[in-house]
């Protein structure tokens, strides 16, 4: 949500002195303003002189906010926005395509969990050097575990471009690798600050040129989180919901695909993804991959989907 | 621009000031956590005061980094890099091979397998290995080796030592001036003073010891290889509470991983192997649990088929997997004699 | 008044009464939920683990809500009222609410018309790729639409900012679509636990508002819901997801109720015990509640392969029923 001062332009009666009085009570956004500013006049009428501002004008712009900050949209122009807006990033594995319909959504987090070398990893950087070479966007992958291999980019780059050696390829090929942008993260708060980092490169992107990032991928996300979730306290959970929060807005607000991984651990004889019951609010779409020891065929299946069938699963396989 | 022109609580003002963020490009510069820490405001409202900053230095036109994240670098600047970055061979060309010609530096490779394979063989070589000078297509570099279980023999470093120097010299054809210039280099000993030990008896111990790397690497900048032998030894048999030890073990990778990247170094971890069952079938893998399974980015396990030691890769995200043959010989780990003969018969 | 008798006078006879009152709040029926009918001023929660389908359920509420009575002369059963979506999980999929409303206004046709089409079959994406689906009334597609509002809530505050405006939202629906608001969805009610029930301890700090406690949260919630009931009647739906496993070491609400339960139906393999977690005051605002899970059984209709069955209890009014249901793309569908 924006700030009140981005909304300067557009209502008259939000004026400097309205936002002065909005700083000073630490409010900064629209809705914050929406919900606080009535408790806060209340508790001040007496000094009015020192706000600045007008119990009464202050609660004119309130109205002013409730008809315009919120984004109350209806399901037409919802529609809109997801067909303009939102497309199908397609993976390069034909059967997870189909799978899913076309690809990975813009908009919508994708999780993948899977026991250790099923493919998490080669999945991620398969789809995201699919997505340099056939949509020409800009990737962003954050690294918990060092995973990230140019060489292996490279050479699903170079397959994927054809055999071929044309005039230019190599720079072409440059051109790819240099779209994918890659930082090691080897903690939640740097994680957070990342993603915040990210929000306001991308509030940046609107006026700069250059290449859409239109993938966001976090391999693997539950090494960073189980770290905290294992204390007794609700503090660690607390930052996994809000990071998963913050890779839900920001897939949404800037049409990001947001994918990430998840290990899972035995418990009880079975196997389950790592992070647990307050976790599965958080993705779109979960699949699960599996590979058999010492073969090359993953098998992936559909935990969750937002408008699909579930425990649908095909098999595929990443060329080497 | 000065921060008093910014749309913020004056409070936050102060204290920005009072932190010596007084320009807006200071501010831009930071990291919402740091500066939330710095001012010891909530964290959100870290990142409200960094976003605000952004819009106001985007009116008047100042602009921060062009990168897309502070530190993010491209794939194709981490190619170039990579293939700069040397490796450390194993002593065995098989071997090798499979690895995509040796221990990767700036990675962590975990490796493991029943007792008796040769892990503390391997150990013992990489650490000599390490420190073939640069003009005998070595690195040149020295190695930690943090031994928890008291199995580093120095003799046997010196055997290996020793061999791994003839066979330099041997695989590079005689050149007597050559050998003479590295005469001191080319010693035996020489090469024990440059594999500094740390011997580790519990696991509290081993958790100092690795955090204490970080500022260890710091002065000792020409350590290439860091190996632990083994990872596993405390935390197996110490250990009560399962979750804590996840727990433990999960920060320690953690570290491990951020030294390697770091310092580009290579992690060597020396694990032992348990029986896993899956399906109804005992399968062969590493200790100290699935979580950990995920915490090392490469993992080699060595097994025994017939009479010969193999290596396999179990887990990599560049290597295809594959095993090969190996030996452990009076000289250290070389090609397996099998494959040797079956090569001068040919 | 000036005629003292007018007070004394029939104002409506009990049956004109019953009409009126049919017709400006109508109950909703929709499965799984049918048994009992919802009807303005309840407040419904819907309880379950993930992945049962409550978003689901939500969604066919919706369709219910936004779909006219007739059309054309075509029946539709609809309320013809606009829904109000609060989407706090934002994993809402609008392609998910057009493909389900499509295959309804679809099959409607399909059935008056004596053409049968396989609805089943239609692919979610395609289902509105080919414009020529020749049943398709694109204009009330349209006009459901529109009866549709929908808001997403990153944190708390901006679900208490979106709840004071939902009376604002209803007010422009009603100049412009000249139907009012009926039915409020919130999906799902408990997405901020975790966010507040660790930011209590920095409370103290002096910017109360920045940090609202999960009980002043809870608080604000259930007192912005009864302002805008006061305003207006109108049903709440709210999805609850149970976020502690049921391995956790705590007392179980409802746990011998759901041995019972267990015993009683075998081929129900799981265990429909969970621990509360919302405050006391949210749970006196709610009337009516249901619980939903997965079991173990899956049908299968021979053609498109196999969906898993959920299942469905009414928990508040009490009732030792479970309603079977799986979801096809057409939306729900109860089995026997």
């Amino acid at each position: 949500m924006s700030l009140p001062h981005s909304l300067e332009e557009e209502l008259p009666t939000v004026n400097d002195s309205f936002l002065r009085f909005g700083a000073s009570h630490g409010i900064l956004s629209a809705e914050k303003a929406l919900v606080h500013v009535p408790s806060v006049i209340d508790a001040s009428t007496k000094d009015e002189a020192d706000l600045g501002v007008s119990p009464k004008g202050a609660s004119r712009t309130l109205s002013n906010f409730e008809s315009k900050c919120l984004r109350w949209m209806n399901g037409v122009e919802l529609l809109d926005d997801a067909l303009r807006n939102k497309r199908f990033l397609p993976t390069g594995c034909e059967g997870i395509d189909t799978l899913l319909g076309g690809g990975l959504r813009e908009g919508q987090l994708t999780e993948i969990v899977g026991p250790s070398s099923s493919g998490k990893t080669q999945f991620c950087l398969y789809v995201a050097s699919n997505v340099a070479v056939k949509l020409c966007g800009s990737i962003v992958f954050l690294d918990t575990s060092n995973s990230f291999s140019p060489t292996r980019i490279a050479s699903i780059v170079n397959q994927i471009c054809g055999p071929a050696v044309k005039e230019g390829q190599e720079r072409r090929i440059k051109n790819i690798m240099s779209s994918i942008h890659c930082q090691s993260v080897f903690d939640i708060f740097s994680l957070q600050d990342a993603l915040h980092e990210l929000d306001n490169t991308l509030n940046m992107q609107t006026i700069r040129e250059g290449t859409k990032i239109c993938m966001l991928v976090v391999d693997s996300v539950s090494s960073l989180i189980t770290p905290i979730l294992g204390s007794k306290s609700s503090q660690g959970r607390s930052l996994m919901v809000s990071v998963g929060y913050l890779m839900k807005q920001l897939a949404d607000e800037w049409n990001l695909s947001v994918l990430v991984t998840n290990h899972m651990v035995s418990g009880g004889g079975t196997s389950k993804p790592a992070l647990g019951e307050s976790w599965k609010c958080i993705p779109h779409v979960r699949l699960q991959l599996s590979r058999c020891p010492g073969s090359s065929i993953c098998n992936v299946s559909v935990l969750k989907h937002t408008s699909m069938a579930c425990n649908r699963s095909v098999d595929f396989e990443i060329p080497n | 621009m000065e921060v008093s022109v910014l749309p913020i609580a004056s409070a936050h003002k102060e204290k920005l000031i009072s932190a010596g963020y007084t320009t807006l490009l200071s501010i831009i510069g930071v990291s919402a956590s740091r500066l939330a820490q710095e001012l010891i405001i909530p964290h959100r409202e870290a990142v409200e005061i960094i976003k605000v900053t952004l819009k106001c230095s985007r009116a008047v036109g100042l602009e921060g980094t062009h990168a897309v994240l502070k530190g993010s670098r491209t794939a194709w600047e981490m190619l170039s890099d990579e293939q700069n970055l040397k490796l450390i061979r194993t002593g065995s060309e098989d071997f090798d091979g499979i690895l995509g010609g040796g221990i990767h530096c700036g990675q962590v490779t975990e490796m493991g397998g029943v007792p008796g394979i040769g892990k503390t063989q391997l150990g013992i070589q990489l650490a000599v290995n390490v420190q073939i000078p640069v003009s005998y297509g070595g690195l040149g570099a020295k190695a930690i080796y943090i031994d928890t279980e008291g199995s580093f023999m120095p003799e046997r470093a010196y055997q290996i030592a020793q061999a791994c120097i003839m066979d330099t010299w041997e695989n590079l054809g005689f050149s007597r001036k050559e050998i003479e210039d590295c005469q001191e280099k080319m010693q035996p000993d020489h090469f024990l003073a440059n594999i500094l030990y740390f011997r580790i008896c519990s696991y509290t111990e081993q958790i100092a010891v690795i955090n204490y790397l970080d500022k260890f690497l710091e002065e000792h900048k020409d350590v290439k290889i860091v190996i632990i032998d083994s990872i596993s030894f405390h935390f197996r048999q110490d250990f009560k509470e399962m979750v804590q030890r996840t727990i433990v073990l999960n920060e320690m990778s953690r570290q491990l991983m951020k030294l390697a990247e770091r310092f580009a170094v290579a992690v060597l971890l020396l694990n032992h192997v348990t029986a896993k069952h899956t399906e109804g079938s005992f399968q062969l893998t590493l200790a100290l649990g699935d979580t950990w399974s995920h915490s090392c980015t490469n993992r080699v396990i060595l097994y025994w088929d017939g009479n010969d030691r193999h290596a396999r890769i179990e887990k990599s995200p560049y290597l295809p997997s594959a095993s090969a043959p190996f030996s452990v010989t009076g000289k250290g780990i070389r090609n397996a004699i099998a494959h040797c003969k079956r090569l001068r018969m040919m | 008044m000036e005629n003292p008798r007018a007070w004394l006078l029939v104002n409506e006879t009990a049956k004109a009464m019953f009409g009126r009152m049919e017709k400006e709040r109508p109950s909703l029926v929709f499965p799984p939920l049918n048994h009992f009918s919802i009807r303005a001023g309840d407040v419904v929660e819907i309880t379950g683990p993930s992945p049962s389908a409550k978003s689901e359920i939500l969604l066919q509420a919706a369709i219910h809500c936004i779909l006219p009575w007739e059309w054309n002369g075509i029946c539709f059963r609809g309320l013809e009222m606009v829904v109000a979506y609060i989407d706090l999980d934002c994993r809402f999929d609008v392609l998910r609410l057009a493909q389900v409303l499509k295959l309804r206004i679809m099959s409607a046709y399909g059935s008056t018309h004596g053409t049968c089409r396989d609805s089943d079959k239609v692919s979610p994406r395609n289902s509105f790729m080919d414009s020529q689906a020749d049943h398709l009334d694109h204009e009330l597609f349209l006009s459901c639409m529109k009866r549709f509002l929908y808001i997403r809530c990153y944190n708390s505050s901006e679900f208490l900012a979106a709840l004071k405006t939902v009376h604002h939202g209803s007010t422009s629906s009603r100049e412009g679509l000249g139907v009012s608001l009926y039915v409020l969805i919130i999906d799902s009610i408990g997405a901020f636990h975790w966010n507040h029930r660790a930011c209590q301890p920095l409370t103290k700090d002096g910017n109360t508002w920045e940090k609202l406690s999960l009980e002043k949260l809870t608080e604000n919630v259930v007192q912005e819901i009864k302002n805008i009931q006061d305003v207006q009647p109108l049903i709440v739906l709210a999805s609850k997801a149970t976020i502690f496993g049921s391995a956790t070491p705590t007392i179980h609400a409802h746990r011998g109720h759901s041995e019972g339960l267990k015993n009683k139906n075998k081929d129900v393999g799981n265990n429909f015990s969970y621990r509360e977690y919302m405050s006391p005051l949210w749970q006196s605002l709610v009337t009516k509640k249901a619980f939903v899970g997965i079991s173990d059984v899956v049908s299968s209709d021979g053609r498109n392969g196999e969906f898993p069955t959920y299942v469905c209890e009414w928990i508040k009014p009490h009732e030792d029923h479970l309603y079977k249901f799986v979801v096809r793309n057409n939306g729900i569908c109860m089995v026997s």
